[in-house]
């Protein structure tokens, strides 16, 4: 049972980098370890809880390779006063092989990694997938190495496909969502939309945690919306290049305090790694 | 993963405004999507695709 106190804090997620957004996008997003890991101490210090991180190769494009997030990791964990939660992605680049989409996972063993629940069309353009076998797989090595998923669900047919495999036992509960609204071939993000994922995951996997993001126009909608109804969020450069209307971010930072004041303003407060661990139910010590 | 957002982009044969239309939106303006904001007109249809380098030239509908 979560604490009264812990009930008033809301989790921010940074996501910095992602698989899609370049130097020409935006000159901010960081794409080295080195430009990752600095960039996640500076979030980590203006209140970011989580860091969602991606790799890139050194053409800028998404990668899984392991080493790269070995170094990032090893980069961010060499500052000594850093505790931020480590969630890994499982999906950084559409050309990785089952295989190499979660070695990273077993090597590292990261407090959580992402765990895309379905198979959807990529910018009308690419093939996102995630087959059954992958995804009966990923669970397993998730259980293996104490890694915690968050389950990311592009559309609500996701929740549902997560409610199966919490059935079969490839997902334990207690599950933790992570709503991608507005993202082309997904759920359109708006709050009526934003309620009805909350509602089908409320049914579907009752006593599940969830955090969201809402890309492009719907950003700020989906933000506060989420703070307002009990979940938490997500921002960061994987998301939104844009910082407002017309304007480009500075840097992922910018998003994250413009997060923490939101929340406050409200009347709560951001979750701290540790108090962010006690909500999520983590118990792996992490890499 | 996410991909952000999916745009139209879209330039208006009367007045030559460039803008550009998130696809999400399409249920939000159903028959008015891709009209140009200024004079109302279709617009006419360049390229599809994430934010661009020119991303800034194209009025973001909203």
């Amino acid at each position: 049972m979560e604490s009264k106190v812990l009930k008033n804090k809301t989790i921010i997620t940074i996501a910095p980098t992602g698989a899609w957004p370049k130097k020409e996008n935006n000159p901010a997003v960081p794409m080295t370890p080195e430009e990752i890991a600095k960039d996640v101490y500076e979030c980590w210090k203006a209140g970011a809880a989580i860091a969602h991180l991606h790799m890139r190769d050194n053409n800028g494009n998404g990668t899984m390779d392991k080493e790269k997030f070995k170094k990032t990791v090893e980069l961010i964990r060499s500052y000594e006063d850093c505790d931020i939660i480590l969630n890994l992605t499982t999906s950084g680049d559409l050309n990785a092989t089952d295989e190499t989409r979660q070695i990273h996972l077993k090597e590292i063993e990261p407090e959580m990694a992402s765990y895309d629940c379905g198979s959807m069309n990529w910018l009308n353009t690419g093939l996102f997938l995630n087959t059954p076998a992958f995804l009966e797989e990923l669970g397993g090595t998730m259980q293996k190495h104490n890694v915690k998923p968050e389950i990311e669900a592009f559309d609500p047919g996701m929740i549902a496909n997560a409610a199966y495999y919490l059935k079969k036992g490839v997902l334990k509960a207690p599950l933790h969502f992570q709503f991608c609204m507005g993202c082309a071939n997904g759920i359109p993000g708006s709050v009526k939309n934003l309620l009805f994922m909350k509602e089908t995951m409320d049914q579907l996997c009752p006593g599940s945690t969830w955090s969201c993001f809402g890309v492009g126009h719907s950003a700020m909608e989906i933000l506060y919306a989420a703070i307002a109804m009990g979940g938490h969020i997500r921002v960061g450069m994987e998301d939104n290049v844009m910082f407002a209307k017309g304007q480009l971010a500075e840097n992922n930072v910018q998003f994250v305090k413009r997060a923490k004041k939101a929340i406050e303003l409200f009347g709560k407060q951001a979750a701290t790694p540790e108090e962010a661990r006690q909500i999520l139910s983590l118990n792996n010590k992490g890499e | 993963m996410s991909w952000g957002a999916l745009y139209f982009y879209y330039k208006c044969p009367v007045c030559s405004k460039l803008f550009k239309y998130a696809v999400d939106l399409i249920p939000e303006y159903g028959e008015d999507f891709g009209k140009c904001p200024t004079c109302e007109n279709e617009g006419v249809y360049i390229k599809e695709g994430a934010r661009t380098l020119d991303d800034l030239l194209y009025e973001e509908i909203e």
